[in-house]
């Protein structure tokens, strides 16, 4: 395990730094080398920009218009290396081909290029709409169309393409045509396909896998990343919204399951989800009176609106049992396993073994998609949470900074039962044993804090909020310790050897 | 609406070329569900052959392209032999707004006289086409006359329609089966001929017309 800790800060240029104070320990960091990982976020903005100065390069290595440039290097997919290799190797050609060439391919040369107008007396007749207009654009190639039928083609095609032609034949619209058509820069919008494109093409780039995020984050070291992946270190990132992703999986940080345990959790649960569709109900009836219930919230511990009886949403037994020891629902349960077996004892050996590895699949599938569906819930409670501070600011009248706390505890709610989720992946691929029992020890302590702080989150009442405020710290400082020991317990199974993938 | 001035002179373009052997023409008196006709090309199966295609506007025209599809049943590597869909770039991502629906209809006339069988819209016609050109065009010449002819009123032929071999249909009928369930098991496995040599191919389509029952 690594000593130096990664210290993440929003604005600089390179977010990579050598930091080893330990009060900026992150969670989940053990397992994540930040060190090895060296990363820098852009916005799409800022990926633009990078497009443009590399455009401004190549347009003086070519001597050629930026505009020209651009059209060049969307149609090469951004490839610059290939295309100076053709362009050098024959430039008449490629213009040509990309409908770059100034001169028509009859020779013709066409002066008066560019927006048009007409008057009522002799208006400009638009074969595209088949109307009169007063108003034309007309590329260098001499095909001429009335403005508005342009820009809904420019609309239409903007869509669907790098590079934009003439409607008539392969000439090529330059972003300063498309700027003045649209009339806007809507070149912008090809030049924002371009980005998806290099992104998609650039080992080194990748998109945030967040739904809703355009970010990406860019690895200094990539060759560095299969080492990592190897040695089951998770190579995670933050993109500059902040969210935590894997950059090899390209998945959301699934810390502490290492990348193969990750992927071959993944699969199996995709190959074997109908089978298991019926967990997945957001709906279950109360064990003691059969009233149905809807679950709102990320907190597992129910408490039935009817009969007042209070349960645990997991395995909907009574939370009396849940409460005084540790977690129980995390630890499969052999002995139940084995006595429900024994009814099966007719059967074939091989029949057994099926059904103890599906019902033990079960169980941890049905735990970790549990955790998902309350990671969804508790995430729609952290997107109102601005507004649940503004509330307790104004009706308890306490300062922005003093209910920050609320912020600051939803995230590492989420954090936490996600590292919580994939520890149950790992769980599944780990042998039973010494090393496993004490992992399930620390995974149950994470549970049951985990569970502690969502109850907090359904306090609705804002004067209770306010005053409960040392319960949100206190439980939120427990729940990162937990986590850290659940990172920690993590690490020491998968070195103990008990990983069996 | 812009694009019905635009279709009305296209349907008058049409009108005034007495030249073309195409027609266009309202289909309910709505611009935007048409009706083109075409006459099969010379020297293709598809000579002397009237084929009708449905064309239906879309809102976006002519930014985007007419759908269009055959109501003649045609028996051609680009079109459905069962739903008359078309395989044909300009309908697709070629489409530029300069094109018409003339144009297109006479690319549709062209695609009779060049089938592109490597990009099929009927995977089973184009294997008929690529591998027994004759019995291809055969096939595509009894559905001309059976579909795209006015005088073609005749017994429709099930085995010539699907260019099943008849002496091989008569092969399976000596052995007691119908015509019906033969034409569908070889149809099925697509085979349109099975010759005396090929023992194991006869066997496993008696396999099948036996499973039938
Ligand atoms: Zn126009
Ligand atoms: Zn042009
Ligand atoms: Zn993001
Ligand atoms: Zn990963």
């Amino acid at each position: 395990m690594s000593d130096e800790e990664f210290e993440y800060t929003d604005d600089s240029d390179s977010l990579y730094s050598d930091s080893v104070d330990d009060d900026n320990f992150k969670i989940e960091d053990s397992l994540v080398k930040h060190d090895i990982v060296q990363y820098k976020q852009h916005t799409t903005r800022e990926m633009m920009e990078t497009l443009h100065k590399k455009c401004t390069k190549l347009s003086e290595v070519l001597g050629k218009p930026h505009d020209y440039v651009v059209t060049l290097l969307q149609s090469y997919k951004w490839n610059s290396e290939k295309l100076i290799e053709d362009y050098m190797d024959d430039p008449q050609d490629v213009e040509l081909r990309l409908g770059l060439s100034t001169v028509k391919l009859n020779g013709e040369h066409h002066e008066n290029t560019g927006l048009q107008t007409y008057t009522e007396e002799a208006p400009f007749s638009c074969f595209i709409c088949c109307e009169d207009k007063l108003e034309s654009y007309k590329l260098k190639c001499g095909h001429e169309f009335c403005l508005d039928c342009y820009r809904t083609y420019l609309n239409e095609k903007v869509k669907q393409a790098n590079v934009i032609k003439c409607p008539s034949c392969d000439v090529a619209l330059t972003p300063g045509d498309i700027d003045t058509i649209s009339g806007t820069n809507g070149s912008s919008v090809l030049l924002e396909n371009s980005i998806k494109e290099y992104v998609e093409r650039h080992k080194t780039y990748k998109w945030c896998p967040s739904p809703d995020c355009n970010a990406i984050v860019e690895v200094l070291n990539s060759s560095d990343i299969a080492h990592l992946v190897d040695t089951n270190q998770i190579p995670i990132v933050i993109c500059s919204n902040g969210h935590r992703f894997c950059f090899n999986c390209g998945f959301e940080s699934h810390v502490p399951a290492p990348c193969n345990v990750t992927k071959q959790w993944i699969n199996k649960c995709k190959d074997d989800s109908e089978t298991v569709k019926w967990i997945t109900t957001h709906t279950k009836t109360c064990p003691k009176c059969d009233t149905s219930i809807e679950k709102n919230g990320g907190c597992n511990h129910m408490t039935c609106r009817k009969c007042a009886y209070e349960f645990c949403w997991i395995c909907l037994g009574t939370w009396d049992n849940h409460n005084n020891q540790y977690y129980q629902c995390n630890r499969y349960q052999y002995e139940q396993a084995e006595k429900n077996n024994k009814s099966a004892k007719d059967k074939k050996l091989q029949d057994e073994a099926t059904k103890k590895s599906l019902q033990r699949y079960l169980h941890y599938y049905n735990l970790f998609n549990i955790h998902e569906i309350s990671t969804k819930q508790d995430k729609s409670r952290c997107d109102v949470v601005e507004n649940t501070v503004r509330e307790v600011q104004e009706g308890v009248g306490i300062s922005w900074i003093e209910a920050q706390f609320l912020v600051d505890s939803a995230s590492t709610l989420l954090n936490a039962r996600r590292v919580l989720k994939w520890s149950y992946a790992v769980a599944f691929y780990c042998d039973r044993g010494y090393s496993l029992d004490l992992f399930e020890t620390v995974q149950a302590g994470l549970a049951d804090a985990v569970e502690a702080l969502s109850l907090l989150f359904e306090i609705s009442d804002v004067e209770v909020i306010a005053k409960k405020k040392l319960n949100f710290l206190n439980a939120s400082k427990l729940l990162e310790d937990r986590q850290r020991a659940m990172v920690l317990a993590t690490e020491e199974t998968i070195n103990n050897g008990t990983l069996r993938l | 609406m812009a694009r019905f001035k635009r279709i009305l002179k296209e349907l008058d373009d049409v009108k005034n070329d007495k030249e073309a052997s195409i027609t266009l023409d309202m289909a309910d008196n709505e611009l935007n569900h048409l009706t083109g006709t075409f006459i099969g090309p010379p020297d293709t199966p598809y000579e002397g052959g009237k084929f009708v295609v449905d064309i239906k506007i879309p809102n976006e025209y002519p930014f985007k392209p007419p759908i269009m599809k055959f109501d003649t049943k045609v028996y051609h590597p680009n079109i459905s032999s069962v739903t008359g869909a078309i395989c044909l770039d300009i309908l697709k991502d070629a489409w530029t707004p300069i094109l018409t629906l003339k144009s297109s209809l006479i690319s549709l006339q062209s695609l009779f006289q060049s089938p592109e069988p490597n990009d099929p819209q009927d995977a089973e016609v184009a294997k008929h086409y690529l591998s027994d050109r004759e019995g291809f065009n055969k096939t595509a010449r009894y559905w001309t006359q059976i579909y795209a002819s006015d005088n073609g009123e005749r017994d429709v032929n099930d085995a010539e329609l699907y260019g099943i071999d008849q002496e091989t249909v008569t092969n399976f009928e000596t052995m007691g089966f119908t015509r019906e369930k033969i034409i569908e098991v070889l149809r099925r496995l697509g085979l349109k001929k099975v010759e005396a040599g090929e023992p194991r191919t006869e066997n496993k389509v008696i396999e099948e017309l036996l499973k039938e029952d």
